[in-house]
């Protein structure tokens, strides 16, 4: 008999405008949005490649203070499917020795004309959450109101046929429907990116999409419950309709946007500016060590004398063809100050997971708010599947903070700091005295640093006499960069199918028990139902 | 056979729909309801399908009671309505392989629906035509063969002929007089007064609720039922 009924409501549906109507609208939607987004990882991707390419340029460097690794997060193909956060938070962390990585930098920006942002496209889950939502809605909002309007349920249970029988025989018929449509969907997604040569899939992201069309199943379950709840409370199709409608505006359009007001309203996070300026004192409070530390050393006797000098903003420099003691003053500074500040940066750590975890509070209660509508769970779970969510971009995020611990340690291990290597490529026992190296590159004309006072003093010039003879091995660009073959490579494994599918149970679990929550209260709403 | 024991129904609003009403149809007979609007012949039917639970009193179908076990008493039963209305998007054959499913009849073929078709007398070209383009002669002809098909014992019906030209009505009373042939219990409300006397080998009268006069067909002819039915109402009316 529950056949009988699902058969009768399947066809019913089938042969109705607005199976046709559904269908028609996902024949234009899907490919046309799959083309959008597949344009859109074509712009992500270029990114992706040239942040790879100034990842390998940062480890181009002569000496270790210049190393400063940049990772770069990988783009997920799936992200054709659902964006997340992926294209909004950045994918690019530089490691630094004085701060531990915080957020990812790198913009949003995926077109090449940064103006046609302005116009907003949907990624394929947005358009299916719509879509089916919509069609699920139309297609049980008069499940049983329309046919009590149309006089047909006295005939039916004039029968001896019970209300859980009829109801599950109606869900049956109505996911019979939809069934098609939503394969329909994924096949022509499937079809559009086998027909794109930029797009390649792995097996196992081909079967997280075939998880993502069971996820979609139980979204589009939930919201025929949705429609015969509403269908079995109302006795006319028409109040039902408008009550399915704004149901549908309230899950889609409103409740997403409420949440991240409410979230911003109500769960306060300090400004960045006030975080930045903390972290300045705790950078001026090291710099002020640093300088005490300098003050008590012993400066050269000729003073700070340098002949190649390159600084940089992360207090790297890169030093060549200095004398022997403006070396040394250097390499017992670096041993002090580095180790400093790698002190310093879990010193401001503290205040950056403060802050991160502002953010994340009001990530969550924003989260928590927009659970409430079942689109924005489908929505959820969709990117944490594809890879796309704010859990896995925090892995990733961790994973560069794990990085740099293993930095560090492989600085530690091969005694970089107390090495000469970290500021100067210029082996130690090739370094000279400052009279010998004004000998040198005077070509004998004036033999120390008091003849050199006396001979710019005569000829009132600067240092052109020390030009005269250049001395190899004293420039920095004589050097090649560093072999950095030992060096930790930075690797991230992205979650695994199993992995992603676990942390999304308890949103499908929601979809699942609101839906199974739903027919049961339809059923007690249907039983007392009034089929006359 | 359809029996009502001190049926009674008593609506939200306080109106007293049906008043201890005692009722029996035998099995061959056809008992006819009359009465005007609101007379309490309607809430009877939807009493004996379970559509309204009784404030008290009994509707038994075959001996089984409706309110305690309706979907055994509904296997016992066939309804037809004032305005039979089925699937539209489906042709006649659809609507009665659905139907006949609910009622119990898997194995029917095309052939035994259109022969079952041309039983009620529907046209040929009918058969496989949607339902949006049926008159309401031929919905009221496919409700019955509805209950042909179902071939249960006892059947309810609901001002069946209302609306229909008196062609369409004499085939109609001709379909169930052949109903009555065959054993069947037919418990019929009507305002038709002249199709009660046609066919009903008993007829009541309903007023406000109660079953106010019970005749056979022998008393009815012999009485002149209009003249009875009229005095009744116009009992009413003062």
């Amino acid at each position: 008999m529950i056949i009988s009924i699902a058969l009768k409501e399947f066809y019913n549906n089938l042969v109705s405008a607005r199976f046709a109507i559904g269908f028609l609208l996902c024949l234009v939607l899907v490919p046309l949005t799959l083309i959008v987004s597949i344009n859109d990882y074509k712009g992500k991707l270029r990114e992706y490649e040239s942040q790879k390419k100034e990842a390998e340029n940062s480890l181009q460097v002569r000496v270790y203070s210049k190393l400063h690794p940049e990772v770069v997060r990988p783009l997920k193909p799936l992200s054709i499917f659902t964006r997340g956060v992926s294209y909004n938070v950045g994918s690019k962390v530089k490691i630094l020795l004085g701060e531990k990585p915080m957020l990812s930098s790198g913009g949003s920006l995926v077109r090449e004309n940064p103006f046609l942002n302005a116009f907003f496209s949907m990624d394929f889950i947005t358009i299916l959450a719509i879509t089916l939502s919509l069609l699920a809605l139309l297609f049980t909002y008069d499940s049983c109101s329309g046919e009590r309007e149309q006089g047909t349920l006295k005939l039916v249970f004039s029968n001896s046929l019970g209300r859980a029988k009829f109801l599950l025989g109606k869900v049956i018929g109505v996911c019979l429907t939809l069934l098609p449509i939503t394969l329909f969907c994924y096949l022509l997604a499937a079809l559009v990116i086998i027909l794109s040569p930029q797009v390649s899939f792995s097996v196992m992201e081909w079967i997280s999409i075939g998880v993502l069309f069971v996820v979609s199943i139980i979204f589009f379950g939930l919201c025929m419950m949705v429609g015969l709840f509403i269908s079995c409370r109302l006795r006319s199709s028409v109040t039902s309709i408008i009550v399915c409608l704004f149901i549908w505006v309230l899950f889609l359009f409103i409740l997403p946007n409420l949440s991240t007001y409410a979230a911003r309203s109500f769960i306060n996070v300090s400004s960045r500016e006030k975080l930045d300026l903390a972290l300045q004192e705790i950078d001026s409070e090291f710099n002020s060590k640093c300088d005490q530390h300098q003050k008590s050393m012993e400066e050269p006797p000729y003073g700070m004398w340098y002949w190649n000098y390159w600084g940089g903003e992360y207090g790297d420099y890169e030093e060549a063809g200095s004398p022997d003691l403006v070396m040394k003053y250097h390499w017992q500074l670096n041993q002090f100050t580095e180790p400093l500040r790698i002190d310093y940066a879990d010193k401001k750590w503290p205040l950056q997971k403060s802050y991160l975890e502002e953010l994340d509070r009001q990530r969550k209660f924003a989260e928590r708010l927009s659970l409430l509508s079942p689109s924005e769970i489908f929505r959820l779970a969709a990117s944490t599947l594809c890879g796309t969510d704010v859990s896995a971009h925090y892995s990733f995020l961790e994973r560069t903070r794990e990085y740099r611990e293993e930095f560090i340690d492989f600085f530690k291990n091969k005694k970089i700091f107390e090495s000469y290597q970290y500021f100067t490529r210029q082996p130690p026992e090739n370094l000279m005295t400052l009279d010998e190296i004004i000998r040198v590159r005077s070509g004998g004309l004036v033999n120390n640093q008091q003849e050199l006072s006396e001979w710019q003093r005569l000829n009132k010039d600067g240092f052109s006499v020390l030009f005269k003879v250049d001395i190899p091995g004293s420039h920095n660009e004589d050097y090649e960069p560093l072999d950095l073959s030992d060096m930790p490579k930075f690797n991230w494994q992205q979650g695994t199918i199993a992995g992603n599918l676990k942390k999304c149970l308890d949103k499908i679990g929601m979809l699942v028990s609101a839906g199974v929550l739903l027919f049961f209260l339809s059923f007690v709403s249907f039983v007392r139902y009034d089929v006359r | 056979m359809l029996q009502a024991i001190d049926l009674t129904k008593r609506y939200e609003d306080n109106l007293l729909a049906l008043d201890h009403l005692n009722l029996q149809v035998k099995e061959g007979e056809i008992f006819c309801l009359l009465g005007a609007n609101g007379a309490g012949k309607t809430t009877t039917i939807n009493l004996f399908l379970n559509f309204i639970e009784p404030t008290s009193g009994t509707a038994l179908i075959n001996g089984v009671d409706v309110t305690k076990d309706p979907l055994e008493a509904k296997k016992f039963v066939s309804y037809v309505s004032e305005n039979v209305m089925l699937y539209g998007n489906f042709t006649a054959r659809q609507n009665l392989d659905f139907f006949a499913k609910l009622g119990g009849k898997k194995d029917l073929k095309k052939e035994d629906y259109h022969m079952y078709m041309r039983k009620v007398s529907l046209p040929e070209m009918a058969f496989e035509m949607r339902l949006k383009n049926f008159s309401k002669g031929m919905r009221q002809k496919l409700g019955i063969t509805i209950a042909i098909i179902k071939d249960a014992p006892n059947i309810l019906l609901d001002e069946p002929t209302s609306g229909l030209d008196p062609k369409a009505a004499a085939e109609f009373i001709k379909i169930l007089k052949g109903m009555r042939d065959q054993d069947k219990s037919i418990l019929m409300c009507t305002h038709d007064i002249f199709r009660a006397k046609e066919i009903a080998d008993r007829v009541g009268i309903m007023k406000e609720g109660r079953l106010v006069m019970v005749r056979t067909r022998d008393e009815f002819l012999e009485e002149n039922l209009e003249k009875i039915y009229l005095e009744y109402m116009q009992e009413a009316v003062a």
